[in-house]
């Protein structure tokens, strides 16, 4: 991440300075809010109001602190408020056909590609809760460490454990039904 | 290697682009310049840290003084109840007492004889029984004085 913006002129409303901020770290911002909510119009959706509320929040934040820890904390809030709306909407796992491709990738070790990344998203994370999704994705996706976890999502390290447990068994059960 | 763990290494690896990265940029400029226009009137004073920590600091001073309140006016009931129940008490004791000089004042009244095994005597014939009684109270002891002092043969024919 590019760390070139000044924390004191984006507090004092510099857009330039808050541009160079979206150019540093929209990416990563992208990537953890795709890979929690597996849908890219959504997570476009969620980087954008996340960078719009951290631009609102911008005069309670302090100069020593680093912006992106804050920013991944809204983007994180903002996908938990996502996926719990969509809840009650079923995310579809995917199709028999595309499954067997999965399988056959993960078995022959060979690259997946994007659409088969995203259907595996969508199908691992349609069986997990969303703080089980939240914790699996940062833990394992995104290789946080628990007590970077527990900052940005306010909970406690037994409870990470717990759900990142709880994830890994859900998804290992996944695993060994749909792609023998 | 685990499937799972084959899958997790994929997905980790897994590094998506943001497409269209400039029009992100301007809408999310775009958004800001709008609001920027249209001041939050109903919650855009939570910005103001002073103002937000007054405010927390006013409302828990407004739960101690109401906590207080409620502690005082709980006392206060209490001690009224127990005055309460010892008026009340005094009151049916009353009422008691007068209930029963009243009764016999009615009863009284109507005719009737509170006692019910009471029997009307003369004056005269109650000092006769009086005497009487106290004469063959002094003949019994000397009776027993005299058992005690050893005749008894001579009980029956003094009796």
């Amino acid at each position: 991440m590019n760390n070139s913006y000044k924390i004191s002129e984006i507090k004092a409303g510099s857009q330039g300075e808050f541009r160079k901020l979206i150019d540093g770290s929209a990416d990563d911002i992208f990537a953890l809010a795709l890979k929690i909510t597996a849908d890219e119009e959504d997570a476009r959706d969620i980087v954008q109001d996340s960078f719009i509320r951290l631009w609102e929040k911008r005069k309670t934040l302090k100069e020593k602190d680093s912006l992106l820890p804050f920013l991944k904390k809204i983007t994180v809030n903002k996908c938990l408020d996502h996926l719990r709306k969509k809840k009650n909407h079923n995310i579809n796992t995917a199709s028999p056909e595309l499954l067997n491709t999965l399988a056959s990738s993960v078995q022959a070790d060979s690259e997946l590609q994007n659409q088969e990344l995203f259907s595996l998203l969508k199908s691992l994370g349609s069986g997990l809760s969303p703080k089980q999704k939240v914790v699996f994705t940062m833990v394992e996706l995104e290789q946080m460490s628990h007590d970077e976890v527990a900052n940005i999502t306010g909970m406690t390290k037994n409870s990470i454990k717990s759900n990142l447990r709880h994830a890994k068994r859900r998804l290992e059960e996944y695993v060994r039904y749909y792609l023998k | 290697m685990k499937k799972l763990d084959k899958i997790i290494y994929h997905l980790r690896e897994y590094k998506p682009e943001l497409h269209d990265r400039y029009t992100l940029e301007e809408n999310i400029i775009k958004n800001i310049n709008a609001r920027k226009r249209l001041p939050d009137i109903l919650f855009g004073w939570t910005d103001i840290v002073w103002l937000r920590r007054s405010l927390a600091v006013a409302s828990l001073f407004i739960i101690g003084v109401f906590v207080i309140q409620q502690s005082i006016l709980i006392n206060r009931i209490e001690e009224l109840e127990e005055r309460v129940t010892y008026f009340n008490t005094e009151m049916i004791l009353e009422y008691q007492r007068k209930n029963v000089r009243a009764n016999a004042v009615i009863m009284k009244k109507q005719g009737y004889n509170i006692f019910n095994d009471s029997i009307n005597i003369a004056r005269d014939d109650l000092l006769e029984m009086i005497r009487e009684y106290r004469d063959l109270q002094a003949k019994y002891e000397d009776v027993m004085n005299k058992k005690m002092d050893g005749e008894p043969e001579n009980n029956e024919q003094k009796l």
